[in-house]
């Protein structure tokens, strides 16, 4: 009997736990928060650091509108007190203009590089004793020497293209014109002299 | 249901819902007042912009008064010797006051035809031929009271030349007579 009773086998020899359970009566929502930190200390803190920083953001807004404000203001203020003064001074600059425009049209018409008069004066100068000019001639910008060189032909036809560069040296003619040139150098059958023509072309303003 | 629990979150937590309302006021605020900021920033530059303007526009004119009185002064003194076309008599009396002041003979003086400018100008030119006999020095003269006189002178051409022959000069120096052709140009008032 014993030995039968040994040898039957259980026939589930591991029992199944079950959890301890039971239902959960705590009301959370009424229950002391007993965390070391409060929970509400962490939402009021966030709350508190936001809305700080919007308040420093807008308090700096606020102060930048004031600041520019008073800017304005004080442009404005600046603004009108220049307004008049002003006013008058591009009035007094539009009248000057005017004025400039009549002076530049007169410069223009009177504008040329060497007096008549002058350019006369300076050929009397320096006129070597052999040359005699007969006839002087500006048109056109160009001015035209007319004359008689004295001497034989060999020795005149040297003095006239000594005159030529006597032109082209001179300290008040040189710069004035673009190179003095003997144009024609031919005898005067009534004469024997020879009759010469250099032409004097001004130089243009750069 | 819903309004009894925002009620109650509420209560919960005053000083965040406080803090959270506060912060979102100020959020609005600050985007509403922040356009008035750049509003006001472009306002600022445009009047800087023009006080810069008018603050140049009285540092130029500093001396602006004496600039202009010298340039009136200067247009005047050229309106006064400024011609006018159509006072053929008394623009001919002026050459015929040379002739007479300078003891040259004029043997020929035309006035011409004004020629219409293309651009509108103040003044316009007044052509002239004039063709004068005397000596050297006498016409010398005669140019440089032209040349600074009482009217503003243009020379297109001028020609010298002697009033006798070469031949008839050399044989009597004593008389050395010249002619001075000019084609002149006088400024005057349109």
């Amino acid at each position: 009997m014993l030995s039968k009773l040994s040898k039957k086998k259980p026939s589930n020899p591991k029992p199944v736990k079950v959890p301890a359970w039971h239902v959960d009566f705590r009301n959370s929502d009424g229950l002391p928060d007993v965390k070391p930190i409060r929970t509400s200390f962490f939402i009021n803190g966030m709350a508190a650091v936001v809305a700080a920083a919007i308040a420093i953001v807008f308090a700096n807004q606020e102060l930048q509108l004031y600041s520019l404000r008073s800017q304005l203001a004080q442009l404005d203020a600046q603004i009108e007190a220049d307004r008049r003064p002003s006013a008058e001074a591009v009035q007094k600059f539009q009248k000057f203009r005017a004025e400039e425009k009549k002076l530049k049209e007169v410069l223009e018409f009177t504008d040329r590089r060497i007096q008549p008069s002058e350019f006369l004066l300076r050929i009397g100068e320096i006129l070597p004793e052999n040359i005699v000019i007969e006839v002087i001639d500006s048109r056109d910008q160009i001015f035209t020497l007319r004359g008689t060189v004295s001497g034989t032909p060999d020795e005149a036809s040297g003095f006239a293209s000594g005159m030529v560069q006597l032109l082209n040296n001179d300290a008040l003619l040189g710069p004035l014109f673009d190179d003095a040139a003997l144009t024609s150098l031919v005898r005067n059958p009534t004469t024997g002299l020879l009759n010469m023509e250099i032409q004097l072309p001004i130089t243009p303003k750069e | 249901m819903n309004l009894q629990v925002l009620i109650l979150f509420i209560k919960k937590h005053p000083v965040g819902v406080g803090c959270a309302v506060l912060a979102l006021l100020l959020g609005v605020m600050t985007v509403i007042r922040g356009g008035s900021v750049s509003e006001i920033e472009t306002a600022l530059e445009e009047r800087t912009e023009q006080g810069n303007r008018l603050k140049n526009n009285l540092r130029y004119s500093a001396q602006l008064d004496e600039q202009l009185a010298v340039m009136e002064q200067a247009v005047r003194t050229v309106e006064s010797k400024a011609i006018n076309p159509g006072a053929l008599a008394t623009n001919l009396q002026f050459f015929y006051r040379l002739e007479q002041e300078m003891g040259l003979t004029l043997v020929d003086l035309r006035q011409g035809v004004v020629l219409a400018s293309k651009e509108p100008k103040e003044y316009l030119g007044v052509p002239y031929v004039v063709s004068v006999q005397g000596t050297y020095l006498q016409l010398l003269n005669l140019l440089q009271r032209l040349e600074q006189g009482d009217r503003i002178v243009q020379f297109v051409t001028a020609n010298f030349s002697p009033a006798r022959g070469v031949t008839a000069q050399r044989s009597d120096p004593t008389n050395p007579l010249l002619v001075l052709t000019l084609d002149l140009v006088i400024l005057g008032k349109s």
